[in-house]
């Protein structure tokens, strides 16, 4: 029944995650071609000029160009950041359209009528005829609510590659007519081109396009698989697709092991009924079929409800995660695909698990198995005693179970590695919750260490950014230029964030990937260590910063060539870092006390946090602030669903762990009944007994942990890199408590798995049993 | 009854064994009265059915009688509980089977050794002496796959003297043996009960077997139907089935 479980588990695990899959994969789908997503999304240059040149490439369907602003936005006395996304007047784009979920479309009649994202709309209760606050050119402008939409751009609020996780109240996103937008003021504004490509575009196309964006103008061309909220999604999603390979193996595996322990056993017991068949006639063909069928048997009749379960669980995860996300459309299709593919996969494994026993059971010659005496091998001293020859002066009852490990090696190893398996199972998932726990602190308690980040409406000189931000409890302050910038460097080009700070700054640790701090220099760039592989760059190389990206933002000059001094290993976006002096002159502004609109924060020791960011909200000049501990509660927010799946992992792990310790425990037991009946008949008490069995298990549990945690340690470190990318660094990081977590969990499932066993000792009738023969 | 020399080191009163209830009830032993004195050499004789491995279980204190009180080397075994029984079991009687039951990851020492630790005799010396007085002190280091039938059975009768009981229980021990290696394993047997004190039960339905002992005693249907002394019991070696 276990090995059943851990089969129907496998195959509904497989049905639920590659539907899910698919139904996710198809959601988004269905919602960007309803909506007509860009393939391309080209910044910078003019976009008439960029358009034009698009417009002249075979295999683009559609066009279009706006104005786009981040700007701060105020709802009641809460600030926050903002985007502005332009739209033709009547909100019927051609590209990157909205879908209004409530509410009405733009109104050409009603110029200061705003769309809003629903995000945003439902962190701020916000409905159709609200009003909200845009900073404009000419200060607060006042926009009314004309309906709450969904973006195929916004499915996932990402801010930009480097922000992808902002607090929902820290930033929210609008859409209005152009002229709405392009009235922002002009250092917050970019132009952007989108382009739709056909769907019988021929391959390459999609690079022709971006090529030929950069050769007129453009300072960076985005692909639709590098827009953030839809690079964050698929992110998730192929989580799922992944899944859907993993967990099949792993479960149908442990499954086909403990199944192939299983049929070894019984081809054992059967071995006189298999001899007297054979010595009657029946064909070696006939023996080899009948033990398949059980595997095939078991197979399918795991796979049947397995096969349901899946689709069901599939429709339930698609529902709730599309729900959770707030995805207007959940796609959610029975795939006959899927469900045959589950219902087969069963009747394989078993069949798989099945075909050894089988072979042995069809080789066995009619003489021999009608003995009934299977050969128990020769026995030996084990491999443990001869490299530490101490072990032979434990006392014999220890030193039995000891060589009991290698008596069935086939069932030890198999035993062994489905516990491997487990262990995987269970290490994996507590090593991604390490991980992200490591990294998340990593991020907001070493590396950024303000608490706040301040964005004031209108620019102030470096030097007094303290006074612009003095408020009580508000200890340190220090500006921060943050400039759009691409990286180029030759062929290569990375659109990212130059963030200025002061030298010597103790507002940010730039920390390299040895772990060692580095200081910034005047003239030079500290990048991600993400595009080190992605510019091809190494340190002392040097890399052009292009700030011209938002049109009219900065009168900027030819692209600024700097040194790299080094990589960073951030967890969290991958931005460029220099000296404030640096930006300055990268942005062309006027290098003497320069004027910024960031500044960063840090609060008194026991300072009340709401309050002091109240009061720098209340600051005349203030347009938004973001709490870093906003974003990291936000962030621990996320970790609740991390620990609900480790947590259904450990049980899948342990069920897993169990059904195979209690399978090959059972066999043992079974195929030693004799012995250890007569040993109690020679006056063993059972408790001894069940201490022997015990022990046997815990050593072979325990031998299965050291190469099952270096399996699992391996698998883990490529299932994080998988997940890496200049979206996110995630580097395994796991904590010696997990290694002792995970043993622990799998010796106490081994010791709770080997109880029926060994109880099932204590019930054998000796005076029958010990006359019996052994098989 | 046949008295034995020396005292009763076991003894049966009225003893009754039944399996089930009712209708199906099977009664295997049916008012079993028997003393059996220290030193002497038993053979308890009968058909299938008989009730001569039920006896033996009983004596030894595997089964428990339905009826009737059990005492061996002075200890009332209804009186026991099961750690009790295993303790006796560990202390008082030794079993040799048919079918060997060694455990096939040992050496014959380590075999022997086994169940002496469980007697509390940590000493490999003990064991050691155990197995030569079977004839085994040269295959010490051998596993029971590299033994004959016969060596096997003389390793599980090592096994069961060498926590020196005073009582050895043998069921059908040649039963799975050529006569040749049953005459050997015989052999051993009379050698480790004579001049020792022990008592020896040999439970065989090999009527020929019965001839190299001090006492047959048989069973038919539960009940002793005869019980008498061998005036000059036959040297194993002479013995044919």
């Amino acid at each position: 029944m276990l090995i059943g479980l851990t089969m129907a588990l496998g195959v509904a695990l497989f049905g639920a995650s590659f539907d899910s899959f698919q139904n996710l994969t198809a959601s988004y789908q269905r919602l960007y071609d309803d909506l007509v997503f860009a393939d391309l999304t080209v910044t910078g240059g003019s976009s008439s000029d960029v358009a034009a040149r698009l417009a002249q490439e075979p295999g683009v369907a559609a066009l279009a160009t706006r104005t786009v602003a981040d700007v701060p936005i105020a709802v009641g006395e809460h600030h926050l950041l903002g985007r502005v996304v332009g739209l033709p007047p009547d909100g019927n784009a051609t590209v990157d359209r909205v879908l209004v979920l409530r509410g009405a479309a733009l109104d050409p009649a009603r110029p200061d009528g705003v769309l809003v994202e629903q995000h945003m709309a439902a962190q701020f209760e916000l409905a159709p005829g609200d009003q909200i606050s845009v900073l404009g050119q000419s200060g607060w402008r006042t926009a009314t609510v004309l309906g709450v939409v969904a973006s195929p751009e916004y499915l996932w609020p990402a801010r930009s590659r480097q922000e992808v996780i902002v607090p929902f109240d820290q930033f929210g996103v609008i859409f209005a007519a152009e002229s709405f937008a392009a009235a922002s003021p002009p250092r917050t504004t970019r132009a952007e081109t989108l382009v739709r490509l056909a769907s019988d575009a021929a391959p390459g196309t999609l690079e022709r396009c971006a090529s030929a964006a950069i050769e007129a103008g453009a300072t960076s061309a985005m692909t639709q698989a590098e827009q953030p909220s839809n690079a964050a999604l698929q992110e998730d999603v192929s989580g799922f697709g992944e899944l859907s390979l993993a967990f099949p193996v792993m479960f149908l595996g442990a499954g086909a092991l403990a199944m192939s322990v299983l049929l070894g056993r019984l081809v054992a017991t059967h071995r006189a009924q298999i001899g007297i068949l054979r010595a009657v006639g029946c064909s070696r063909r006939s023996i080899l079929g009948h033990y398949l069928a059980v595997g095939v048997l078991v197979g399918l009749a795991a796979s049947l409800p397995g096969a349901l379960l899946g689709a069901l669980a599939a429709a339930l995860i698609t529902r709730v995660y599309t729900g959770v996300l707030s995805i207007p459309i959940a796609v959610i299709d029975v795939r006959f695909t899927t469900l045959a593919i589950a219902i087969v996969i069963g009747p394989v494994a078993g069949a798989l698990a099945a075909w050894g026993p089988a072979r042995r059971s069809a080789s066995m010659e009619p003489g021999e198995a009608m003995r009934g005496m299977a050969p128990v091998g020769h026995g030996g001293i084990s491999i443990v005693e001869r490299l530490f020859p101490a072990l032979r002066r434990l006392p014999m009852r220890w030193r039995a179970a000891l060589r009991g490990l290698f008596r069935n090696r086939r069932r030890s190893l198999s035993t062994m590695l489905g516990v491997a398996l487990a262990t995987s199972l269970i290490f994996v998932s507590w090593a991604l919750v390490d991980t992200v726990q490591i990294l998340l602190d990593r991020q907001f308690v070493r590396i950024a260490r303000q608490d706040a980040t301040v964005v004031l409406a209108q620019p102030v000189p470096a030097s007094q950014i303290a006074a612009a931000t003095a408020v009580d409890g508000v200890a340190a302050s220090e500006p921060q230029l943050v400039l759009p910038v691409t990286l180029v460097n030759g062929p290569r080009r990375y659109a990212t964030v130059l963030v200025g700070l002061l030298p010597g700054t103790t507002m940010h640790s730039l920390i390299d990937t040895g772990g060692r701090d580095i200081a910034l220099e005047e003239g030079s760039v500290v990048l991600g260590v993400a595009l080190s592989q992605r510019l091809a760059l190494s340190v002392g190389d040097r890399v052009e910063l292009d700030a011209s990206s938002a049109a009219g933002q900065i009168p900027g000059d030819d692209p600024t060539i700097v040194r790299v001094s080094g990589f960073v290993n951030e967890p969290l976006g991958t931005y460029a870092y220099a000296t404030l002096a640096t930006s300055v002159s990268v942005a062309g502004l006027p290098p003497a006390d320069p004027p910024v609109t960031e500044a960063l924060v840090r609060y008194r020791p026991g300072a009340d946090r709401q309050q002091v960011r109240d009061d720098l909200n209340a600051l005349p000049n203030v347009a938004a602030v973001v709490d870093s501990r906003a974003l990291y509660d936000v962030a621990q927010s996320f970790m609740g669903l991390f620990y609900a799946f480790v947590g259904v992992m450990l049980v899948l792990g342990g069920v897993m762990a169990f059904a195979l310790i209690f399978n090959t425990l059972s066999a043992n037991v079974t195929e030693r009944a004799v012995e250890l009946t007569a040993l109690r008949a020679q006056g063993m008490s059972q408790a001894t007994i069940g201490r022997l069995v015990s022990a046997e298990n815990l050593l072979l549990a325990g031998a299965a942990l050291v190469p099952g945690l270096i399996v699992a340690y391996i698998l883990a470190y490529e299932f994080m890199a998988s997940f890496s990318s200049d979206l996110f660094q995630f580097e395994l990081s796991v904590r010696p408590t997990t290694f002792i977590g995970t043993a622990v969990a799998i010796l106490v499932v081994a010791f709770l798995s080997g109880w029926p066993a060994v109880r099932a000792v204590g019930r054998l009738d000796v005076a029958r049993v010990v006359r019996e023969r052994s098989t | 009854m046949a008295e034995g020399p020396g005292r009763p080191l076991i003894r049966l009163t009225g003893v009754d064994k039944s399996y089930g209830s009712g209708s199906v009830a099977v009664h295997a032993l049916r008012d079993v009265s028997l003393e059996i004195g220290a030193g002497e050499f038993v053979v308890v004789l009968g058909p299938s059915g008989s009730g001569k491995t039920t006896l033996m279980d009983v004596v030894g204190g595997i089964e428990r009688p339905t009826g009737g009180t059990v005492e061996v080397a002075g200890r009332q075994l209804a009186a026991l509980d099961d750690a009790g029984l295993t303790e006796f079991r560990r202390q008082t009687v030794g079993f040799v089977f048919q079918f060997f039951n060694l455990i096939p990851t040992l050496t014959a020492l380590e075999n022997v050794q086994l169940v002496a630790e469980l007697a509390g005799n940590a000493d490999p010396d003990a064991s050691m002496a155990a197995l030569s007085a079977v004839g085994l002190g040269d295959r010490a280091d051998r596993f029971p796959a590299a033994l004959s039938g016969g060596e096997q059975q003389r390793v599980a009768i090592a096994r069961a003297v060498v926590k020196d009981p005073p009582v050895l229980l043998c069921d059908e021990p040649t039963g799975s043996l050529d006569l040749e290696t049953g005459r050997t394993v015989l052999t051993v047997l009379r050698a480790v009960s004579s001049g020792s004190g022990r008592v020896v039960m040999l439970v065989t339905h090999n009527s020929a077997i019965a001839t190299i002992a001090d006492r047959v005693v048989r069973l038919r249907s539960g009940r002793v139907a005869d019980d008498r002394r061998v005036a000059n019991p036959n040297s194993p070696e002479t013995v044919t089935w």
